[in-house]
């Protein structure tokens, strides 16, 4: 397959981001290939109610 | 292939953190890697140690499974005119493997894995609230 892509002009004004973050990107220019992932591992099972071993620390209890 | 040159009148980033980037200039390739885990104790105000390692959670490990292969494109880009122009960018945070860039780029793989933890003192007597 045959793709071709005419770039006219192109002027931006402003750009206002409040945050880039997790393996994302804000780039200004041309780029041929971008591979971008981002594993998260959040509660339910990250919690730990109690005193479960082997993170809480004995010597800061109370 | 002619390349087109970014021009930015200005840009303001507040704060970078964690394996992340502003760059300046073309770049042929960048793997930035994050790894993090974020543990938050309850009660505890202070940093302290954590006997905790990456390889005690599968996140760290596991493979991404793999894309699907692309079709084969042969693509040809024409620039009519030689400028990206932007007049002002403003960013509060970079953080966990992202990039800013201003200027061309040829390849970008990036990875964050982030495992969050955390530990609560006993039940309370109230049901639990959304724990999200």
């Amino acid at each position: 397959m045959n793709f071709t892509v005419h770039n006219w002009d192109l002027h931006v004004g402003n750009i206002e981001v409040t945050a880039v973050s997790s393996s994302s990107t804000l780039l200004v220019g041309d780029n041929e290939n971008i591979n971008l992932s981002s594993f998260f591992d959040t509660p339910p099972e990250s919690y730990i109610v109690g005193s479960l071993v082997p993170l809480s620390r004995s010597t800061e209890e109370g | 292939m002619l390349q087109r040159t970014s021009y930015v009148d200005t840009i303001y980033v507040d704060s970078m953190s964690r394996s992340s980037m502003f760059e300046i200039g073309d770049v042929n390739s960048l793997r930035p890697r994050m790894l993090a885990i974020a543990v938050q104790e309850e009660g505890i105000a202070e940093k302290g140690e954590v006997p905790v390692e990456f390889a005690d959670f599968p996140v760290f490990s596991k493979q991404p499974s793999p894309l699907p292969s692309a079709p084969l494109v042969r693509k040809t880009s024409i620039h009519h005119h030689p400028k990206i122009c932007v007049g002002n960018i403003s960013v509060l945070g970079i953080a966990a493997s992202s990039t800013l860039q201003i200027g061309n780029l040829n390849l970008l793989d990036a990875e964050a894995r982030i495992k969050h933890i955390r530990i609560l003192n006993e039940e309370q007597n109230s049901p639990p609230n959304n724990t999200m």
